[in-house]
């Protein structure tokens, strides 16, 4: 029997996040480390969740896109401005904020050319993701599809975590974006 | 009673031979290029190679001192071979009563003390010397501190930043990236520092000027900072017997392109502090 989903508006924005934070744990396989950290004045992070070889640091839009995107930043300045107190709060067994730092951007929708915009003005890791909730608010099913574009295919944001190890740089922070950058301009 | 000279005649020789071409300038008009207690802090880095890293700190000690330069050699290096002790061991007098400072006295030229801090930090507290020990360099007066660290990015991250580093590195791109990393930490940790590089070529490659070029793009670009360029140091058999021999390279006779090159690369480390005509 074939069935229709229809989108659906949730106005809870907490229940919005929850939805999403089920999807990268059991969609994306990130563990969940704290919701809502932060604040709303210097920058706050919706999600923040790590794997093996990296922090991500989740924004999720539930309004406008340009305050996301805001948020997201003001999010990723705070987070860099105080790690050294995260360190402090969370064991190291908990999360390790040696790992590079990734941002992840849910929305429901994105500008064409937003990847390239990111590409070009952003020294960050990004990855974004675009998602619609379907059913019903109390029976939701989330569908997500990653955002890219032929400038920024996935296989680029390769991970360098062993090179950086056996180079014993991993205290320099150099993202994965970064160091796919640097080996493309030594080559070029 | 007069001093005698702690070298051996043959020792003399060859720091007449080292001194052909030096600033003629004596040592108090040297110190006077720097306000006192305004010494120049050069720290050098070769991730790939801590022998290469010495060795170039040994080197640059020496071309320091040949322009009436006083020099301290903090080394922090916890490998036994790659000490500075270990790399100027030829030329090297040890203070007989601690264990932790030896200087290198050529003649007519200014001391170069070593200060061999081993794993510790600069910053730790170290026990007062003893009554006969011999009197604590005077870092005030000093005029070029260079710095022999560990073989850890920690060291950047975590010691006092120096005036200046200079990154030695392989022109191959995991070096090049290392070095790019290094930079990067030393930009964080001190955005005031300089930055010079130096590329460790064997093969002395002809394009290592296109591979700076490119290397330096990347570093203005993410960094908004620029890096020197130093040179290109080939290498050569004198080079392996300097370290063999435990004699700094620039004191060992006979043409070596290492050698000169070294010297060049050291010159123009220094310009700023000496006089152009000098630097030829």
């Amino acid at each position: 029997m074939m069935r229709f989903l229809k989108p659906v508006n949730i106005a809870d924005s907490a229940h919005i996040i929850r939805i999403c934070a089920q999807w990268l744990s059991q969609g994306l396989g990130l563990r969940i480390v704290e919701y809502r950290i932060g604040n709303s004045f210097t920058g706050s992070i919706d999600i923040l969740a790590v794997d093996k070889g990296k922090i991500y640091l989740v924004t999720i839009n539930t309004g406008k896109l340009s305050d996301a995107l805001l948020g997201a930043l003001t999010g990723y300045r705070w987070y860099l401005e105080n790690r050294e107190f995260l360190a402090r709060v969370y064991q190291p067994s908990e999360i390790d904020f040696t790992l590079p730092a990734m941002l992840i951007i849910l929305s429901p929708s994105f500008p064409a050319e937003i990847n390239s915009i990111l590409q070009h003005g952003l020294k960050a890791d990004v990855r974004l993701f675009q998602y619609v909730i379907l059913g019903s608010e109390n029976d939701p099913d989330i569908y997500v599809e990653e955002i890219c574009t032929s400038d920024a295919p996935q296989g680029v944001t390769q991970s360098f975590e062993g090179l950086t190890q056996e180079l014993g740089i991993e205290k320099a922070g150099l993202t994965d974006g970064e160091i796919s950058e640097f080996l493309m301009a030594m080559r070029a | 009673m007069k001093e005698r000279p702690k070298l051996g005649r043959g020792l003399q020789d060859v720091s007449r031979f080292f001194l052909t071409g030096a600033s003629q300038q004596g040592p108090d008009q040297a110190q006077a290029l720097f306000v006192h207690g305004d010494n120049r802090s050069i720290c050098v880095c070769c991730p790939a190679s801590e022998m290469i890293q010495a060795s170039f700190v040994a080197n640059i000690a020496l071309e320091l001192a040949r322009h009436r330069f006083p020099v301290i050699i903090r080394d922090f290096s916890v490998t036994e071979e790659a000490r500075l002790s270990t790399l100027m061991h030829a030329v090297l007098c040890q203070d007989e009563r601690t264990t932790d400072k030896a200087f290198v006295k050529l003649y007519g030229l200014p001391e170069i003390a070593i200060q061999d801090k081993g794993p510790q930090g600069l910053t730790e507290e170290r026990e007062p010397p003893g009554p006969d020990a011999r009197p604590v360099v005077d870092e005030d007066s000093a005029g070029f501190i260079l710095v022999n660290p560990s073989a850890s990015l920690d060291f950047i991250q975590e010691e006092k930043p120096c005036d200046e580093y200079v990154v030695i590195t392989r022109t191959d791109e995991r070096s090049l990236l290392q070095c790019y990393a290094y930079i990067k930490v030393i930009h964080e940790r001190s955005f005031s520092s300089k930055v010079h590089v130096v590329f460790d070529d064997e093969d002395a490659g002809s394009n290592n000027d296109a591979v700076f070029k490119k290397l330096s793009r990347f570093i203005h670009d993410h960094l908004e900072f620029t890096a020197d360029f130093l040179g290109s140091l080939p290498r050569d058999e004198h080079f392996e017997r300097s370290i063999t021999n435990q004699r700094p390279l620039v004191l060992m006779s006979g043409a070596s392109v290492t050698k000169d090159t070294l010297t060049r690369i050291c010159s123009r480390l220094l310009e700023g502090y000496c006089g152009q005509e000098e630097m030829i």
